[in-house]
């Protein structure tokens, strides 16, 4: 049930009631969502719950985008022209501009005059909300800076209280590590605060695109993680910790320059801090937190001002944690998470959750996890380690306190620290460094020394892939027969880990253009001569496997994902490579380690889509994997039930993922095609929930080919747009060149349009690209028949018999040629597989074939149709009149194909009813 | 004029034909005229600003991807709002002329030259007797407008005439979502909500 379900007057009623909420929350006064559902859901709450908490997710990112960043600190040094300054840029870049209306500037004192004691010197930087100064103390005659409040208009009121919380967060904290605020004052009405000068750059200068070194990291991180420890320590939550807002300021002749290092600290932090100066070598600079301008005090020393109220959002997308980027009550752990974004950026040299826009960036730390470099990781797993812990999405699962990360970071030999605090960073270390010291052996299990040799060449050629079961924890010993696990569709079983990961794959490889990838069968290779075997098989240059191993930590599921490429001429691998991260987020990691096995094998991955086609909903793209693994053309009716589940699911989980809407579609033709339904209503209603699905992808994303591969179907199967639709799945088949389905589908329509050459050319093109689906081979040789070669129809129908596990179609199809030959003795041989004698009469054998009607259909058709066939053949007649209009009125999709080619409707093509569906 | 519905009906035809260069001709003579009378309605600031061609081709564009689906009308098939009012509207004309014309065979009521001005007081074009104009004979075309007209009031508020008009005019969900101040969530939905009142209209 969804939107589109409900009719004009209920729709009305929902939309009025999310327009009423929208409009509140732009204004900050809506109800809590599940109060609305429960007093007007009624019997579409489900709808109304989807429908208020997609506005709420899509409010909450504008929102953001519109209020942040505020920049308002500035702490520069006098040699500003290397310094990145957070004013500066935000002028720069014209977020803030200084005369618009809303932030116009009030008149400022200027350079040279004196402000209470101070002189004022250079300006340093100027923004949309305000001034810095250089300025001297005149009374102890020493360098300060002065940062000014000089807006006007409706945001002065909440900019003057943030300055007022800025100043009173900062008064509240002495250390080394933060910006040391020494007066606050007002001006002719501008309010001034007085605080530390800072010669140096900021850590986002320093990091132009390039990581730090391993131990400047771990140096760094400490000095920050000491920093925090003092602010939670005074009650004060920093909010907006990111490069920007570190700055690395020089020790001038061997000393931390005066005001900083004064010995106001009393922690032993402190002292740790000064041992690790006095220790490293490269320390010849100390971190200074600055902005505390969105900082504020801990909820249970500051009430009042304290109400977190929905949709005011702030912070930097990019940086903000989860919880912040959702409204939600912000507490230490926020500023944990923030400095595991700045420690990531520091170890990999890119951004932790990075995007062209900001809303990408605040999707990106809703959604998914970062993944680093492998190769990085493994020069120091024990601050990745850290980082991973840090970046955790749920505030339980992260550090619990700054100073664990401070003496992590400091604690070179991790595991010495894991041991004495225990619990805090959990077993799964040791495993996780296990995981990775033993990191080659996997190939040598698979191939020996093999990884030694230069395979580019081999990379550069692969053409076609297939990709079968990963092997994991839960992997059973490999079946014995490799070739018929290769013709068996997944069936209605639930998918393992292990086989979700090589569907989702599969997936994700058809944006590779120039790669021909065969559907996920759920096989298990182990040995080279597996991997030969399938590779000759499936007809593919390699095959895709790997490794997957669950692991949980505390609360939470990781993976480790090793992919495999193994040649299938030698069954040697011929590249690796590996990924950790946070279950829940397998999306991200595979795009990536996609892009990395396309690169190794010197192709191009197509971006994920225009845009519009994908989802930032990482279970939605699951469902929509496991949803095409079921959706196999040889898969059971039940299996294509399980289909049709996935993408309900999928769409549940984002309702605007046109491919999951199209998945849909194909999903319900398949079972208005295949399915067992005698109920026309039943059947009818699929048809119309498939067009409604293709209807509504399309809307979203015009370019979704599915959906236009749905739309396309339909169009010929029930609407009789034979010309019309076979230039559309031309032009599909273009944009999808080795996609078998859509050439499937030209097949069939070409066998219907009596284009008998052209449909053969299709179907062995379908049937090259997709060896292991027998309905293609299948549909080959039902053409052979149509097209009269019934010799040649049997035997390659015979062949099939012997070539798939399950080949019902192609006895079915046998059954069809037999019972149209008046064999009856070869049809029942072959339905009771005994020798039945010399004569069997029709009666014996009709009696025999009605009870094998459901199990051995003629072919994929429907019970009603292929019950037409049997009928027709039972009574030695055509398809009557009464009985054609019956079936011509239900829209049976398989009737076009039927009607133009099969025997039995021979007749019934004369009749007026035939006429708009003939294909000529 | 019984040759102006035939007229239309042959190009609706031929436009189900996918006939490309139909379409063009059905836009140009009927439906273009249409959308801009449509957009009159809009308030200023929601109106297309910049060269008459580009907005000329952004309707354009919109309508044909309308129509193109829409080789076999069938309100169930329908893609999106041209679509669908092109179907309503096209059926409310047929009916509309087709007892028109039967009145006409019986010397019944026949409406003047004045008819042919809209709602605002411009002349649309010419009317039966203007044989000095070239164009195609505004019947249908008026019919057509008031066809559209009723439809539009039909929707039960002035943002979801705006929409109509708007996505008809060539916007995006995120152009309007932007200049309605609403969310792309909420068009999308009030989009839906139109189809539904417009499809149940018959």
């Amino acid at each position: 049930m969804n939107l589109s379900d409900l009719s004009a007057k209920e729709l009305a009623r929902i939309d009025a009631i999310c327009l009423d909420y929208e409009e509140k929350l732009r204004k900050g006064t809506a109800d809590q969502i599940d109060q609305i559902v429960k007093q007007y859901g009624g019997k579409q709450a489900a709808i109304l719950k989807a429908e208020l908490e997609a506005i709420a997710a899509e409010v909450a990112t504008h929102e953001q985008i519109t209020r942040a960043p505020f920049e308002i600190e500035g702490q520069v040094a006098s040699n500003g022209d290397q310094i990145k300054h957070s004013l500066l840029q935000s002028k720069s870049k014209g977020k803030v501009p200084p005369d618009s209306p809303e932030g116009q500037s009030m008149a400022l004192p200027e350079s040279g005059t004196m402000v209470g004691p101070y002189l004022l010197g250079e300006e340093l930087g100027r923004g949309g909300m305000g001034v810095v100064f250089k300025a001297t103390d005149t009374r102890l005659d020493r360098q300060v800076a002065i940062k000014m409040l000089a807006v006007t208009g409706k945001h002065r009121k909440s900019l003057a209280e943030r300055f007022q919380r800025e100043a009173k967060s900062l008064a509240a904290l002495s250390h080394p590590n933060i910006v040391e605020l020494f007066d606050v004052g007002n001006v002719g009405g501008v309010p001034y605060a007085v605080m530390e000068y800072l010669q140096g750059e900021s850590l986002s200068n320093r990091l132009v695109g390039k990581p730090l070194p391993v131990g400047e990291v771990r140096r760094l991180g400490a000095l920050i993680a000491d920093a925090l420890t003092a602010a939670h320590a005074g009650g004060v939550v920093h909010r907006d910790l990111k490069p920007d807002n570190i700055m690395l300021v020089k020790r001038q002749g061997g000393h931390a320059i005066a005001s900083t290092l004064r010995n106001k600290a009393t922690a032993t932090s402190n002292e740790m801090a000064f041992k690790e100066i006095n220790s490293t070598a490269e320390q010849t600079t100390i971190v200074k937190l600055i902005d505390f301008g969105l900082s504020r005090q801990s909820r249970n020393m500051d009430d009042d001002s304290d109400k977190t109220r929905f949709g005011t959002v702030m912070g930097t997308p990019g940086y903000m944690s989860p919880e912040q980027a959702r409204g939600e009550e912000v507490t230490f752990s926020t500023d944990i998470f923030g400095l595991g974004c700045v420690l990531f950026e520091a170890f990999y040299g890119k951004r932790a959750f990075d995007g062209e826009s900001s809303s990408q960036r605040f999707a990106a730390v809703l959604e998914s996890t970062p993944v680093g470099d492998v190769k990085r990781r493994k020069d120091d797993p024990a601050l990745a380690e850290i980082i991973d812990r840090c970046l955790a999405k749920s505030v339980n699962s992260r550090p619990k306190s700054a100073v664990d990360i401070a003496s992590a970071l400091r604690d070179a030999s991790f595991q010495a620290m894991d041991a004495n605090t225990g619990s805090v960073w959990g077993r799964s270390i040791s495993r996780r460094r296990f995981m990775e010291s033993i990191g080659g052996a996997f190939t040598g299990a698979m191939g020996g020394q093999l990884l030694e040799k230069d395979h580019s060449k081999e990379l550069g050629g692969i053409r076609s892939i297939a990709i079968v079961s990963f092997i994991g924890n839960n992997t059973e010993t490999a079946p014995s027969d490799i070739k018929a696990a290769s013709m068996t569709p997944v069936g209605t079983r639930a998918l393992s880990s292990e086989e979700q990961i090589a569907v989702m794959l599969a997936q994700e490889l058809q944006r590779i253009p120039n790669l021909k990838v065969r559907p996920f069968r759920p096989i298990v290779a182990r040995t080279p001569e597996d991997f030969v075997t399938l590779g000759n098989e499936l007809d593919v240059d390699a095959i895709l496997t790997g490794l997957y191993y669950e692991d949980r930590r505390g609360s939470k599921s990781f993976v480790e994902i090793t992919l495999q490429l193994v040649s299938s001429k030698t069954g040697e691998q011929i590249w690796t490579d590996s990924v950790v991260a946070e279950k829940s987020t397998s999306l991200l990691e595979q795009s990536e380690l996609v892009a990395r096995l396309a690169g190794a094998i010197n192709q191009r991955l197509m971006p994920r889509s225009d845009g519009e086609s994908s989802t930032s909903s990482v279970g939605s793209f699951e469902c929509l994997a496991k949803g095409h693994a079921y959706l196999d053309a040889d898969n059971s009716i039940e299996g294509l039930t399980m289909a049709k589940a996935c993408f309900d699911h999928a769409i549940q989980q984002d309702a605007r993922y046109p491919d999951a809407h199209a998945g849909l579609a194909l999903t319900q033709i398949a079972l208005a095609t295949r399915g067992t339904d005698t109920d026309t209503n039943a059947i009818l209603n699929r048809i119309q929930q498939a067009r409604d699905s293709y209807v509504f992808a399309l809307e979203i994303d015009p370019k979704s080919l599915d959906a236009r591969f749905a739309k396309a179907i339909l169009s010929w199967q029930t609407m009789f747009e034979y010309e019309n639709a076979h230039q559309e799945l031309m032009e599909i088949s273009i944009q999808r060149p080795n996609d078998w389905r859509i050439h499937h589908q030209l097949g069939l329509l070409e066998m219907t349009q009596r284009k008998d050459a052209d449909a053969s050319r299709s179907l062995l093109l379908a049937s090259q690209l997709n060896p292991q689906t027998g309905m293609v081979r299948t549909d080959l040789a039902r053409l052979e028949w149509y097209s009269g070669l019934n010799e040649q129809a049997i035997k390659s129908g015979r062949q099939l018999l012997g070539s798939f596990p399950n080949p019902s179609f192609a006895t079915g199809l046998l059954l069809d040629i037999y019972e149209e030959l008046g064999d009856f003795r070869s049809a029942f041989t072959l339905l009771e597989t005994a020798d039945v004698g010399a004569s069997v009469s029709s009666e014996q054998y009709f009696v025999a074939r009605k009870e094998s009607l459901e199990r051995v259909p003629y072919g994929p058709f429907g019970a009603l149709l292929n019950l037409a066939i049997f009928d027709a053949r039972k009574s030695n007649a055509g398809v009557s009149e009464d009985e054609f209009v019956k079936l011509a009125d239900a829209q049976l999709p398989a009737l076009s194909m039927l009607l133009n080619r099969h025997p039995v409707f021979r007749s019934a093509q004369t009749l007026d009813r035939a006429k708009p569906m003939l294909s000529s | 004029m019984p040759e102006s519905v035939e007229e239309f009906e042959e190009l609706l035809a031929k436009v189900r034909a996918a006939d490309d260069a139909a379409t063009a001709v059905l836009w140009q003579t009927y439906f273009e005229r249409l959308v801009r009378i449509a957009a009159r309605r809009l308030p200023a600031n929601l109106r297309r600003v910049g060269d008459e061609e580009d907005i000329a081709i952004s309707a354009f564009h919109s309508f044909v991807a309308g129509v193109k689906g829409d080789k076999f009308p069938d309100l169930a098939s329908q893609d999106n709002l041209w679509g669908l009012l092109m179907t309503l509207t096209t059926r409310k004309v047929h009916a509309h002329l087709r007892r028109q014309t039967r009145q006409k065979r019986g010397g019944g009521d026949i409406r003047g030259e004045s008819v042919f001005a809209s709602s605002n007081g411009e002349v649309m074009g010419a009317g039966i007797g203007d044989f000095a104009n070239v164009e195609r004979t505004p019947d249908v075309q008026l019919e057509l407008t008031e066809a559209c007209e009723t439809l539009l009031d039909q929707l039960p508020d002035e943002q979801l005439r705006q929409i109509a008009i708007m996505r008809m005019d060539g916007y995006l969900v995120d152009e309007i979502a932007s200049m309605l101040e609403l969310s792309k969530r909420a068009v999308e939905r009030r989009l839906q909500l139109i189809r539904k009142v417009w499809s149940e209209s018959l």
